[in-house]
């Protein structure tokens, strides 16, 4: 008896396992054989599977040759400072959003608050030529700010702050009422602090949004010096570079790592923070 | 203390950069675009004429765009299969096993890299000699050696598929926390009523974990199917369109910026919003429950 | 119906956690047994075994004469009603109540009849089609309560149901369960932190502290007689007085105290086992505390510190000289005599003190 219970949490788990191992390699695959051909010195073993999946003659000089013939560093560094400017904008516009939609009360609140989420359903591509047009009139073709500002008002952001600023206990408000603080201070004080984590959150998700970012920026920015890493790699991934597969995949593993790093650390706090959200 | 109507000032006034923001880059293209559909408009002198339906009429009758919106309508076959999958693994890493932050780890990788970037390994998957030909060749799906090899981003009869995998493999992470977040609301203790009812893995699985992630699932399902209806990057980075994976937003940013006819852009962008209006109601009225 | 044993029964979450450590119990079938203790002492660990929703690291858990170790939690015969009631929110209390019948194939005929006399006998009738987020928290108890009784379980079991209702909702509830247990008659583990559900609900209370059975008897026995310090100050509202205090004279049916600062107290127990000398606790319990005058025999000086009205009762706080911890009396209502400040005399009748050795072993009573 106490073998056939004990047998079937086995099978249970050994079956959980296998189904996620199974799944894992699923989503990893393409990084382990883009990685396994980056560190391979010798190329002949790419597409031939699964020798593949192991590094033959494991040497950096991919990675080194990269550096040398694209100019990744520049990539780099523009993607670094629009992902900050993009972070920047979007915890400013969502918090100073979220907090009336969420703790004020006054006419027409309930009509803005679902435009805002009417808009998580429009298909945004339809906004891009308009969006493109306004750009050319207010002359911002081709800048970093110009790449970034129309995500500033997105309305899962603004969304997320107003479901972390509903939480905060009324008392905390009302204590700082008497104590004389206008709204502003009210929000920068003490809503803010309180809601650390749901910002965190909220700040981490745009980062990787705004790193990843394509489209757009690959429209709006014309210059090659200006472009940033998504956009960059790409192009010239799938330009002059495209017969050197090794060298591809040495670009790609060196795009991708900086994230995965930042996400490793950082994703309790992401996916804890995602919590309100769902509700 | 003050009165309401001192905080209406207020509040329109924390309110203002991102009504200001959106009004700019998120309603006023959607006001432009129905006006740009509804004219002809020039880029040299960016002067638009009133063309009494021109562009619906032909879009009407243009093949090519009658073959990019059922694409994308059979796009839309990705998203119970996401839906399901997602909430399978989300229950799947739902515990305090060892082990399960590395996973949850290992499904988000996909999501946090870029369209672009994750395309270009899936470019090299798809190739006639890569990963999904030796996989099939190593179950013996397909003939071995040169015979089996085929162009599968060339395929008419593949293509599409192939693009709606990648959607699949780069979405599911994005789905499954939120799933995750959304199990986390049912009480363990419901759970273990159903148990001592007698409820076995699966009827525990349908008939209590599911109906108590409605919520949850109405959200998911709404944004998997926008995604499926205005799909464009993964088509633009695979295939560029090619082997009848041409898809209706894929048809917008054609007619935009390779032939400079916003117009009849706009009006397809149009039609394709028209689309996601009408999904996501009857989503509303299936799947939503009364306020 | 059955009885439920328990032989030697163990749990350790990891090797160096051990959470019951070593339990053995006989409880009789229709006996309704109260498991009681303070929080994390293990009794809702001991339950949810019983039920099935933790492993029995070691021994032997039998179900009327089945052995249930390994027996799954839904073919035990057991119904368990959950602190949080753990009602189905998306279905109706219809739905809700029958629900396992349903898993079991249970024919629609039967399962009507059953829930619709669960129904009546907890007057929940008119409530079959609502929601459960359309219900009070009182009603919410019923629907669950209900849920247990459809199944018509060997063995209910009860963990803390009562204590997410506010106190006169509780005291109903508490009528409504003992009445439940007098119409049914079936074998009930209710396991509860509160002291008076415990007194009042249980045939026989298990008191546990940190994995181990105290005490097992009768709500009564166990309120006279407590077998050691532990279940002396648990049971009774307000605690029994505890006092430290030295043996000075072991005579046959009784025995000299002397508390600090020379007051001699004389207690009917059976010292036998000590000797003179050794530290001891003398428990006295409240209402036996009784005024007296000043050249009573044995009075104690003491002085009043606090005085509590509850309308029928009053409890005067008092302080002696020598003693750090504040004694407490109870007094009928009529004590308005006594007030803030006053010199009062007491005394500790000897028949209603007991004695409790160094290692906290209650003395026998004679």
């Amino acid at each position: 008896m106490a073998m056939g219970k004990q047998l079937q949490t086995v099978l249970t788990l050994s079956g959980q396992y296998a189904g996620l191992i199974t799944f894992g390699i699923f989503t990893t695959f393409p990084f382990i054989w883009a990685l396994s051909v980056a560190l391979s010195g010798d190329p002949s073993n790419t597409w031939l599977f699964p020798r593949s999946f192991i590094p033959t003659d494991v040497s950096l000089m991919w990675f080194k040759r990269v550096f040398d013939e694209m100019p990744f560093m520049t990539y780099m560094k523009n993607s670094t400072l629009m992902t900050i400017e993009s972070i920047l904008g979007v915890l400013i516009v969502s918090i100073l959003a979220g907090y009336p939609l969420a703790r004020l009360k006054f006419p027409g609140r309930n009509f803005i608050f679902v435009s805002i989420l009417a808009t998580m359903m429009l298909p945004s591509e339809v906004a891009i030529i308009p969006n493109f047009i306004t750009l050319k009139h207010m002359g911002l073709l081709d800048t970093h700010l110009g790449a970034i500002i129309p995500n500033f008002a997105a309305a899962f952001g603004i969304f997320l702050m107003k479901q972390a600023f509903e939480a905060v206990p009324q008392d905390l408000v009302d204590a700082a009422r008497v104590d004389g603080a206008t709204e502003m201070q009210i929000l920068w004080r003490v809503m803010v602090p309180v809601t650390g984590p749901s910002i965190a959150a909220l700040g981490i998700f745009s980062l990787v949004n705004a790193w990843n970012d394509y489209i757009w920026p690959s429209i709006v920015i014309s210059s090659r010096d200006k472009l940033p890493l998504a956009v960059g790699v790409f192009n010239d991934l799938t330009g002059p570079f495209a017969t050197s597969y090794s060298m591809v995949m040495a670009a790609i593993i060196m795009t991708v790592i900086p994230v995965l790093i930042f996400f490793a650390f950082t994703q309790r706090f992401f996916i804890g923070g995602m919590d309100g959200a769902v509700k | 203390m003050k009165n309401s109507s001192s905080y209406t000032g207020i509040a329109y006034l924390f309110l203002a950069p991102a009504l200001i923001l959106m009004g700019i880059f998120t309603f006023w293209p959607v006001g432009y675009n129905a006006y740009l559909a509804f004219n002809n408009y020039s880029i040299a002198d960016g002067v638009a004429t009133w063309n009494n339906f021109e562009h619906f009429k032909y879009i009407a009758h243009e093949e090519l765009f009658h073959n990019a919106l059922k694409n994308s309508l059979i796009y839309l076959l990705i998203v119970p299969v996401i839906q399901i999958a997602a909430l399978l693994v989300a229950k799947l890493v739902n515990n305090k096993l060892p082990g399960m932050t590395f996973f949850r780890a290992a499904f988000y990788i996909p999501v946090i890299t870029a369209v672009s970037i994750a395309g270009v390994v899936w470019v090299n998957v798809y190739k006639y000699d890569g990963i999904l030909t030796w996989f099939l060749q190593m179950l013996h799906l397909i003939p071995q050696g040169s015979d089996g090899q085929v162009d599968w981003l060339g395929n008419p009869d593949f293509a599409l598929f192939g693009v709606m995998m990648f959607t699949f493999w780069k979405g599911i992470g994005w789905f499954m926390v939120l799933y995750l977040a959304g199990l986390q609301g049912i009480p363990k203790e419901v759970e273990e009523a159903a148990i001592l009812d007698g409820a076995n893995v699966f009827q525990r699985f349908w008939k209590i974990t599911v109906p108590m992630v409605k919520p949850t699932i109405l959200l998911c399902t709404l944004m998997s199917t926008i995604a499926a209806m205005k799909v464009f990057q993964e088509v633009a980075i695979l295939t560029k369109g090619q082997a009848d994976t041409y898809t209706a937003m894929f048809y917008v940013y054609d007619q935009a910026f390779r032939n400079y006819n916003f117009g009849r852009a706009a009006a397809a962008g149009l039609v394709v919003t028209f689309f996601c209006m009408i999904l996501a109601a009857i989503q509303f009225r299936f799947l939503g429950e009364k306020k | 119906m059955a009885s439920v044993t328990l032989s030697k029964i163990k749990k350790n979450y990891t090797k160096d956690v051990c959470v019951i450590k070593g339990v053995d119990l006989e409880i009789q079938d229709g006996e309704f047994v109260v498991f009681v203790g303070p929080s994390g002492c293990g009794k809702s660990t001991l339950l949810r075994m019983i039920a099935g929703l933790e492993d029995i690291t070691e021994g032997e858990l039998r179900i009327g004469d089945v052995v249930a170790n390994d027996l799954h939690a839904s073919k035990r015969g057991i119904a368990m009603v959950f602190q949080s009631y753990a009602l189905y929110p998306h279905m109706s209390v219809y739905e809700n109540m029958a629900f396992a019948l349903k898993l079991a194939g249970t024919d629609k005929a039967e399962i009507d009849q059953r829930v619709k006399s669960a129904a009546e006998v907890l007057q929940m009738t008119h409530l079959l089609d609502r929601k459960p987020k359309a219900l009070s928290g009182g009603q919410r108890q019923r629907v669950a309560i209900g849920r247990a009784i459809v199944r018509q379980p060997k063995v209910f079991l009860f963990d803390e149901p009562l204590s997410n209702l506010d106190a006169s909702l509780r005291l109903q509830m508490r009528v409504e369960l003992s009445k439940l247990h007098q119409e049914l008659k079936t074998t009930m583990i209710y396991v509860t932190h509160d002291q008076v559900e415990a007194m009042t609900l249980a045939d026989r209370i298990v008191v546990f502290n940190a994995g181990i059975i105290q005490q097992v008897g009768s709500p009564l026995e166990m309120y006279e007689n407590p077998s050691n310090l532990f279940v002396a100050g648990f049971l009774g509202s307000p605690k029994m007085n505890l006092l430290e205090a030295d043996l000075v004279a072991i005579e046959t049916g009784s025995a000299h105290v002397r508390l600090p600062e020379g007051i001699q107290i004389r207690a009917a127990v059976n010292a036998s086992t000590c000797k003179v000398g050794d530290k001891v606790t003398i428990g006295i319990r409240p209402e036996h505390m009784q005024l007296s005058t000043v050249d009573a025999v044995n009075a104690v000086p003491a002085r009043v510190d606090l005085v509590e009205h509850l309308g029928d009762i009053v409890l005067a706080y008092i302080q002696v000289k020598g003693i750090n911890e504040i004694l407490c009396m109870k007094l009928p209502a009529e004590s308005d005599v006594i007030k803030f400040g006053d010199s009062i005399h007491v005394v500790f009748p000897e028949k209603n003190c007991l004695l409790f050795d160094a290692m906290g072993i209650a003395l026998k009573r004679v």
